[in-house]
């Protein structure tokens, strides 16, 4: 059974002190939790009912010792452009006087350059009881960094110095605060890379795929951001600086590098990472296959990777996505196999025998090599003919998300065909593809997109789809999100994904390292 | 002008793809400055959710005009296009103080001031009335030390041509266009067109690349007619002068450079090769790439203008060009436009971090001979 915290009206004193009544919104976007679903809201744990009294003007002057009048910013304008992620209300709000909902507006954005800053900002934070929402690219959908409770957005960006690239040992030392695409930029003219190309690498930076746990479209070969990180420097919720060693491996008691990946900013700030790099690679291979249908194509990765191929991308379209984007009947498969000319050589041609075994259609390299060098982005991109960005109907609003999750390659068929009935019982649309295997499975990205009339309705299907969506996941067994992270719309289903156990150790390592609860409340269900 | 209601509203409403390619954005590291937040906010404005306040002009006038975004995105969104337009005949009140306080001289056509005492003294013996080859220095070049100047008159000299300048050169309206003071682009650019027809000029050369590009690209939307003279950029003059005569050049030590693709010249004019191309003839030269090129390099600063209203990002911009640099290992930063020497000059005093900037013909003659 999901638990709530339940949502309180925010006060604003007429004085210069700014009083935050604790407000957790399941998804902030177009979600008043009055329109929750009935059963879902349960007592509220007291010791979470968060009051963030704090004087403006006295953190304002702390905070402006620090920093300096250039790094402190409290314009209007720039508090604003922190109040919205990819999180459809926000970002393509209601119109005026039709359900609008007013954003959350941090009171001071501060842009630190060094890690001392950082610390220190905390400390202010903590002395203060002001709460701190930190940001890198701002790319999630879910709402982490979104200062629900005003206070400070810590943005990293400023943090954006590539401290070492060390080609002989194959590290790249960096300050967090860089866009994926940046330092990407920095690594390729000495021939080396991150290989960690989300398809968000023009818009989130490192801090963000850190605290998101994030995973590139070359995770199959290459691991999620989790596998490319060596070590990391943290400042705590205390001010505190801690760092894991940059090395290999070692048995050395619990892996801290975990602690802090995925904890989207509510354990501490990454303020830097040491990360593998690897050459460019010398070859690229395409191949794109038509399958009959999902369970074939699934047949189909589940022999790849048992057979121990790691191709650098592979990308299954259920058949809605087969048609609807690629123009075709069945399941698409494309691959692509990076490395020295014998590996990729070696590596298609076993990916062909498998194909042929199944009775599959070899498409050659074009579907392939056209999504890797025109399209891998192009879903990102507006139009006024694309179906998330087009203009909707009069009086309608457009909704849309991703239920991405992961499991077994059996779990993979299960959720997309439970997924799909849902959705489309619901009156709108769902197409999936799947990337990111495992040798026990992969992951599945399914796409919602619908049309609502502008008010309550909307508002209610898009809690509910999500609701309804996660329900299904959990009684297939996946986990509730395997790379676009937990935020606020997540995070009323982590109890779901850790358990009674697992959820309540959670919040007492919140409770230990952050006690006066400043690191990005209201996130990850804490 | 265009409507664009549809193109803001699919800006704002974007994944923010563009984020990374503004230089701006690169520069000042706020999340308000990425291209995809402006136009959100224009928007906004446009929905009357938001006034139209100093704040939000001010806001708005801190795009470099680049095209940086445009080239970034894959449906050839342009958020500067929606900046122009929105600067388009701002009343004073609302305008950046800094850019109401030089609205006469923006106008006038001297956004920068007038000629400097060394660029007088360096061009006076090329002074004329009329000539072929007419060479229009630019107004953020005329204010300078005019090193850039001298150099490629030198240049000129040494592969046997010899251009003239004006005495009083008439401004492109570049930088009154793209500030958005539109009736008065409309005067100095009827101006200029006049001025170079009087002269006779059968080629006229472009030191600044957002001249080349204001005649180029923007003219015909102000309505006039096409120059029938011929127009060159510095770059292309210097390659054909070049490619002219056999040049020889003096040995030197080995020597890694950088190009830094301007905006104007890159990104509007298409203009990648024949800089590159005057690089790799010199010997002894090992031309690397920064990580950001052509289509997606940085920018100088100067910003079409935006140096006037807005210095302070101006230095972060050519701060974070030195940086790329010097990441990619070269000791020499070499421009296709000379206003990128003007900035690095004006600012290098206030970074930490700079790399030696040359523009192409100080480059060049330093090993003509």
């Amino acid at each position: 059974m999901s638990k709530y915290i339940l949502t309180l009206p925010r006060l604003f004193s007429i004085l210069d002190v700014s009083v935050r009544l604790g407000r957790h919104v399941s998804s902030p976007g177009a979600l008043p939790t009055s329109l929750l679903p009935k059963g879902d809201i349960v007592t509220p744990d007291d010791r979470f009912h968060r009051v963030y009294p704090y004087h403006k003007t006295i953190v304002e002057r702390d905070l402006r010792e620090v920093l300096g009048p250039e790094r402190l910013i409290t314009s209007p304008i720039d508090r604003r452009a922190y109040s919205r992620d990819l999180i459809v209300a926000y970002n393509n709000p209601f119109p005026p006087g039709e359900g609008d909902i007013a954003p959350p507006i941090a009171d001071f954005v501060v842009v630190p350059e060094t890690t001392e800053q950082v610390s220190e900002i905390l400390k202010i934070a903590n002395t203060h009881r002001v709460p701190v929402t930190p940001e890198c690219g701002g790319a999630q959908g879910s709402g982490s960094t979104l200062p629900l409770h005003g206070g400070i957005i810590l943005d990293v960006k400023g943090l954006s110095r590539v401290i070492d690239i060390d080609t002989d040992n194959h590290t790249v030392t960096t300050q967090t605060g860089l866009i994926g695409a940046e330092l990407e930029s920095f690594l390729n003219p000495h021939g080396y890379t991150t290989c960690h190309y989300p398809q968000s690498l023009h818009v989130s930076g490192i801090g963000g795929f850190l605290a998101a746990r994030s995973a590139g479209v070359l995770s199959t070969k290459y691991g999620k951001i989790t596998e490319m990180v060596l070590g990391m420097e943290v400042v705590l919720p205390s001010g505190e600086v801690m760092r894991t060693k940059a090395v290999p491996n070692s048995a050395a008691g619990p892996n801290f590098n975990y602690l802090f990946m995925g904890s989207e900013g509510t354990l501490g700030v990454i303020t830097e990472a040491t990360l593998i790099i690897r050459p460019l690679p010398e070859t690229r291979k395409f191949l794109g296959v038509l399958f009959e249908d999902l369970p074939a194509a699934m047949d189909g990765a589940r022999l790849i990777m048992r057979r121990g191929l790691k191709p650098a991308a592979m990308r299954i379209s259920d058949e809605m996505e087969t048609t609807f984007f690629h123009k075709m009947n069945g399941s698409l498969m494309i691959a692509m196999f990076d490395g020295f000319e014998e590996l990729t050589e070696l590596e298609l041609s076993e990916t062909k025998k498998i194909i042929a075994s199944l009775g599959a259609e070899d498409l050659g390299e074009g579907p392939g090599k056209t999504w890797w060098e025109e399209k891998r982005f192009s879903i990102a991109f507006p139009s006024s003919s694309h179906p998330l960005f087009g203009i909707p109907t009069p009086g309608t609003i457009r909704i849309s998300g991703c239920i991405d999750s992961a499991g077994s390659f059996d779990y993979l068929v299960k959720v997309q065909r439970g997924l799909k009935e849902m959705v489309e019982g619901m009156g709108m649309f769902l197409g999936a593809h799947f990337s990111h295997w495992y040798p026990t499975g992969g992951m599945i990205y399914p796409t919602f997109v619908g049309e609502f009339k502008i008010g309550p309705e909307a508002s209610t299907t898009y809690n509910e789809v999500w609701r309804r969506g996660m329900e299904i996941t959990q009684k297939l067994g996946g986990t509730i999100n395997h790379h676009h992270g937990i935020g606020v719309n997540l995070g009323r289903f982590m109890r779901w994904e850790l358990g009674d156990a697992g959820f309540e150790n959670f919040r007492k390592i919140k409770r230990a390292m952050d006690p006066n609860h400043i690191m990005n409340p209201g996130k990850l269900g804490l | 002008m265009p409507d664009l209601t549809e193109k803001t509203r699919l800006c704002s409403v974007c994944f923010k793809m563009c984020r990374d390619a503004c230089p701006v954005a690169g520069a000042t590291r706020r999340e308000a400055d990425s291209p995809h937040n402006r136009a959100f906010f224009a928007y906004q404005v446009m929905q009357g959710r938001e006034g139209l306040t100093p704040e939000t002009v001010h806001y708005f006038y801190r795009c470099a005009m680049c095209k940086a975004c445009r080239e970034a995105c894959e449906s050839g969104m342009d958020v500067s296009e929606i900046m122009l337009a929105s600067r388009s005949d701002i009343p004073p009140h609302l305008l950046p103080p800094a850019l109401l306080e030089k609205a006469d001289d923006i106008k006038s056509g001297k956004p920068f001031g007038g000629d400097s005492k060394k660029l007088k003294k360096i061009i006076s013996g090329h002074v004329k009335d009329t000539g072929e080859t007419l060479l229009v220095l630019g107004s953020r070049i005329r204010t300078g030390d005019g090193a850039a100047v001298g150099a490629l008159l030198s240049v000129a000299k040494k592969l046997g041509d010899s251009p003239f300048v004006l005495k009083d050169e008439p401004d492109t309206g570049q930088v009154a266009h793209f500030l958005g003071f539109r009736e008065a682009t409309g005067s100095l650019a009827k101006a200029f067109l006049a001025a170079v027809e009087k002269s006779g000029a059968k080629s006229v050369v472009f030191l600044q690349a957002d001249d080349a590009r204001m005649i180029a690209k923007e003219y015909e939307t102000l309505g006039l007619p096409a120059p029938g003279w011929k127009m060159l950029t510095l770059p292309e003059y210097l390659l054909g002068l070049l490619e002219a005569k056999k040049p020889s050049f003096a040995k030197k030590d080995p020597l890694t450079v950088t190009y830094h693709d301007p905006g104007g010249l890159g990104r509007e004019l298409r203009l990648f090769e024949a800089p590159r191309k005057i690089i790799n003839m010199v010997p002894g030269v090992t031309l690397v790439e920064m990580g950001l090129n052509r289509d997606t390099a940085p920018d100088c600063g100067y910003g079409a203008g935006m140096e006037l209203s807005h210095p302070e990002i101006s230095r972060g911009m050519i701060g974070r060009l030195f940086v790329h640099a010097a990441s990619a290992g070269a000791a020499v930063l070499v421009s296709g436009d000379p206003v990128c020497l003007e900035m690095a000059t004006t600012f290098k005093k206030d970074l930490q971090e700079t790399v030696e900037t040359q523009d192409l013909s100080l480059f060049l003659d330093g090993y003509l001979t």
